[in-house]
């Protein structure tokens, strides 16, 4: 954890710094008679000021930690724990639904959409590493459409119907 | 005693009306599925009824109205504590210790307990309402720019120290950055823009709710999807009653929880979130078994239910007597009000009291009712344990989806819910509670507003903070508390506490 | 199978003579957009309004809030949708007519058919136990103690700014302005003793004042308010300062140009036969201190300018905008 804290530290720091100049740089409202402590910037700046602090105490916590560890390798993985196939399985939820909700909502019916993407999702997940599952594709292929139909249907409705809400 | 009539007339007048029976137990349920569903809350129901009932007689329409909100508010611990999701900011608190408990198997006790203490909770702040409300509307009042203020900062700081182990500074730098989310977009003095850069959805702000759902939501799915092996929790077997003696217990906590609930409430601005938060903090505090809060402790689970509950009826309190909301769900409730020719304000415990306690007896039957659904639901409800992620969770993301569309109509905000889910899973896996990050952007606008406007009312000069006597207190109780993180401060401080009482237990 | 069931509908109101003139006949819900939060003053008369179309047409009206941006972001949003006479917005005709001074929507008041529901005025309100009883006394005390005493408002844009600036204006004085998230909030702080007045609507005010918490000295118009409950009429303003030009705050729904002409035609024959006899309206408009305006058209058109025009040029003279109003077409109306 020592590793991923040095780096957000430097993060948060450059972000706090840059907030508070950003906030320095903002309209005052002094000329039109108003008070120095009523400026836009003053809230957000003094936050940048207390990021920036606080990610430095953060910094020097790391390093100290680093120091103390003394082992500078195997931390390596420490932001994902190396759990085999678990990035994959990060990657893989998020191409799914950023795909859904970035790219298909929208530009397609939504209960198409949702039914789509619902079924793709579950397939994927029940299949991949479970060679027992792949056998009986055709059975979760079944269910999973299923599910994916009523799911798009269902929810469409509702929020349409009851909700008074438009789709996307 | 009088009152005591207005209230028992009305009563019977509901029991005895089979419409009325009817319209109170859809209201509850269907708020508490607004709830329980991630994307929708308490605002966006009471606002949908509003429009739907507003052929309703006013005495109805407004009984419609209160059972979604008690609803609603019950309904987000549900999806807290089955899949660590809040349904509304209300239950953040709910999933701290709700979860744990849920994965060790007793989620039908968890969501016993959460239900008792929402019942409590309501019928503390009820009897508020009833007994003493033109008096609450008062202390609303004596609540200024400063006590604003320092009540926002302490806000953020008790939820970073709470969903935290240990050390405070990842919680705190969550609530810095989650009121430095919320500065974006126009500000309250100038109209000035800030961090838009012309962006037209930008200059608006982000929106709470999508950042709710993204950090809560999408964040968890994520987390859940990354485990190879991940077991449902089994099938809980446990009691969903809880056993009376398992709630006395905890009598302590569940009146003092209730009390700051109701508080909260009241103060405008500060909603059935921070009811959740302050009362769980007390309730840390003052409890022998401190180490157990955020592991799946009763206690944090009943505090945090029972904070949010007394805060429905504490809301409604100055909508009464003041004609202001004490948080977002009640000022479309006043909204309400004022269409259906109701005028709420000062006058109207002289000009109309059966009204107030007509209210009161709406608030009785919601909490009935949600008592007897809740306890009702408990077991078909434990089914969304036992299906397995791979199906569950796309599904938990379309309603996360369309609930982020929902609230306001703009793909905009599905892309600020995608942007908190990622970047919310990533400073989860560094450790960085997402609560608090939540409550600053909450909190974020009252802070702001409060301590600019602070310093013009006190021409900069800032002692105007700490001269009255509330606003002292809290702004000594958030120096301590930052004080007291500060190892080379809190050491020594400890040691001499504990050479004077005896024993230990100073360090929170 | 709705859309017969709508269409011999307004058949049947057609031949019983209950039906409008316009053959507008909505065959899908119509939204109108609220673009301030749920509950606040423009919130609570769309909400009446939409129920008085339904009742007229026989549509589904759903109100929307999408609040955010001085209203800009739900403008907008009414602005770029289909022109199909199904999304609307709704507002103070004040603001929409603002939007393009301040850069924030390129629109122009011209571009929207008005449909005007009530008009708002402000008053002067200080917390009861402020020494000043009438107008006159509270100038004195400003002009004894310039900068001194605080006035509540909603915000830089609100309609308790304008009234202050204009006041401030005409009878040379200073104040310090203290601005919160919206017109309540503002009245509360001054029922609490934090700022000493406040001059935002009456709409806000009516119940402090009924309750006595706070004293009302004067209406910005020229002829006194009454509220109902409270015993004595409100004085006028110009009893004090003669030169004040009253320019009320007009509530309305808003429909974009270039939607088919019947709905325009639809729209204006509700209005004409519909609104203006509304009750529901009217005691709305009684109860909070409002003024009924049920008007549309060019009349509506020419009534919304001259707080249009104040708006406008108080933002520019106030260093807010660098826009001058005059290249859009916006005239300064009062001399100042």
């Amino acid at each position: 954890m020592a590793r991923a804290d040095l780096i957000t530290s430097i993060v948060f720091m450059i972000l706090g710094l840059a907030i508070a100049e950003e906030s320095w740089r903002m309209p005052t409202y002094t000329d039109v008679g108003s008070s120095i402590w009523a400026a836009p910037g003053m809230v957000p700046g003094l936050l940048g000021l207390a990021l920036t602090f606080m990610a430095a105490i953060l910094l020097f916590r790391s390093i100290k930690a680093r120091r103390g560890e003394g082992v500078p390798e195997g931390d390596a993985d420490d932001v994902l724990p190396p759990e085999p196939g678990s990035r994959g399985r990060v990657a893989l939820t998020l191409v799914l639904c950023l795909t859904y909700a970035g790219v298909l909502v929208g530009n397609m019916p939504f209960a198409l959409a949702t039914g789509l993407f619902t079924f793709v999702f579950i397939m994927i997940f029940e299949l991949w590493g479970h060679p027992e599952a792949q056998r009986n594709w055709l059975r979760h292929a079944v269910v999973a459409l299923i599910i994916a139909v009523i799911a798009g249907w269902l929810i469409a409705y509702v929020f349409s119907n009851i909700f008074f809400v438009r789709l996307p | 005693m009088q009152g005591l009539e207005y209230f028992l007339t009305a009563i019977v007048s509901f029991v005895t009306d089979p419409m009325a029976l009817f319209n109170v137990a859809w209201a509850t349920l269907l708020g508490i599925t607004v709830g329980a569903l991630p994307g929708l809350t308490a605002t966006l129901g009471i606002a949908l009824l509003t429009t739907l009932t507003f052929h309703m007689p006013a005495e109805s329409a407004i009984l419609v109205l209160v059972c979604m909100y008690v609803g609603a508010i019950y309904g987000g611990s549900r999806s807290a504590i089955l899949l660590n999701i809040p349904g509304t900011p209300a239950s953040a608190a709910t999933s701290l210790d709700g979860f744990p408990l849920a994965r060790s198997g007793q989620a039908g006790r968890a969501m016993g307990i959460a239900t008792s203490g929402s019942f409590i909770g309501g019928m503390i702040g009820m009897l508020a309402l009833a007994l003493i409300a033109p008096v609450l509307g008062e202390i609303a009042l004596s609540f200024k720019s400063p006590e604003f203020f320092w009540l926002a900062l302490f806000g953020i700081l008790i939820s970073g120290q709470l969903t935290t182990t240990g050390d405070s500074l990842k919680g705190w730098i969550a609530g810095v950055l989650g009121l430095l989310v919320a500065m974006i977009g126009q500000e309250g003095i100038h109209a000035y823009q800030r961090f838009s850069y012309g962006w037209t959805d930008l200059s608006g702000g982000l929106a709470l709710l999508p950042a709710l759902v993204g950090a809560f939501g999408f964040a968890e799915i994520i987390g859940v999807m990354k485990a190879r092996n991940y077991e449902t929790a089994g099938r809980a077997k446990d009691r969903i009653i809880p056993r009376p003696k398992e709630i006395w217990r905890y009598k302590r906590t569940i009146a003092r929880s209730g009390l700051i609930g109701t508080l909260m409430g009241l103060l405008p601005g500060v909603g059935e979130d921070m009811g959740a938060w302050m009362s769980y903090a007390a309730a840390k505090r003052a409890s022998p078994e401190k180490d157990q809060f955020g592991k799946g402790a009763p206690e944090g689970l009943l505090a945090s239910e029972t904070g949010n509950n007394a805060a429905v009826p504490g809301a409604i309190i100055p909508i009464l007597t003041l004609a202001v909301p004490g948080s977002a769900p009640a000022a479309v409730l006043l909204a309400a009000m004022f269409i259906h020719g109701i005028r709420p304000g000062p006058m109207i415990m002289i000009e109309s009291p059966a009204f107030v306690f007509q209210v009161v007896a709406m608030v009785f039957m919601a909490t009935i009712a949600m008592l007897v659904f809740g306890l009702l639901l408990t077991k078909p409800l434990l089914r969304v344990l036992s299906v397995p992620r791979e199906k569950l969770m796309p599904l938990i993301f379309t309603l996360c989806t369309i609930g982020s569309f929902a609230i306001a109509g703009r793909e905009f905000d599905i892309y600020v819910m995608l942007f908190f889910g990622v970047t919310g899973f990533i400073l989860r896996e560094m450790d960085y509670p997402m609560a608090p990050l939540v409550l600053g952007i909450v909190l974020g606008p009252l802070l702001d507003s409060s301590f600019r406007r602070g310093m013009v009312l006190f021409d900069g000069d800032f002692t105007g903070f700490l001269i009255q006597p509330i606003s002292a207190i809290l702004a000594a109780a958030c120096v301590i508390m930052v004080l007291a993180s500060v190892p080379f401060i809190r050491r020594p401080v400890v040691a001499g506490l504990r050479r004077l009482t005896g024993r230990g237990g100073a360090d929170s | 199978m709705k859309q017969t069931f709508a269409l011999t509908l307004g058949a049947l109101l057609a031949t019983t003579g209950l039906a409008t003139a316009g053959d507008w006949v909505p065959d899908q819900p119509i939204t109108i957009i609220v673009p301030w939060s749920a509950g606040g003053s423009t919130d609570q008369v769309t909400r009446i309004i939409a129920d008085e179309i339904h009742k007229a047409l026989d549509a589904t009206v759903v109100v929307e809030n999408q609040p955010g941006a001085s209203g800009s972001i739900g403008t907008k949003n009414a602005l770029d949708a289909e022109k199909d006479g199904y999304t609307w917005t709704a507002g103070a005709a004040q603001d929409l007519g603002t939007y393009q001074v301040l850069g924030m929507i390129d629109t122009s008041i011209k571009d929207w058919h008005l449909y005007l529901d009530v008009a708002n005025v402000s008053v002067i309100g200080v917390n009861a136990d402020e020494p000043w009883q009438d107008f006159g006394e509270l100038l004195e005390a400003m002009k004894k103690d310039p900068g001194k005493i605080s006035v509540a408002t909603g915000g830089i844009t609100s309609a308790g700014h304008n009234a202050m600036e204009a006041i401030a204006a005409l009878a040379g004085v200073e104040y310090k302005h203290v601005t919160y998230d919206g017109g309540n909030p503002a009245v509360i702080a001054t029922v609490s003793g934090e700022t000493d007045l406040t001059t935002q609507l009456a709409v806000e005010q009516a119940e402090m004042i009924r309750a006595g918490r706070i004293r009302p000295l004067a209406v910005l118009n020229d002829e006194p308010l009454m509220i109902e409950g409270y015993d004595q009429p409100i004085p006028p303003v110009t009893d004090w300062l003669k030169d004040f030009s009253p320019a009320p705050n007009y509530f309305g729904v808003f429909i974009p140009d270039g939607v088919p002409q019947e709905v325009i035609d639809t729209m204006d024959e509700v209005w004409k036969t519909k609104i203006a006899n509304s009750e529901a309206l009217k005691e709305y408009a009684s109860q909070r201190g409002a003024v009924f305006a049920p008007y549309y058209g060019e009349d509506a058109q020419k009534r919304v300018m001259p707080a249009i025009s104040k708006n406008a040029y108080l933002m520019f003279d106030g260093g807010k905008t660098k826009t001058d109003p005059a290249t859009l077409g916006i005239e300064r109306l009062d001399a100042k």
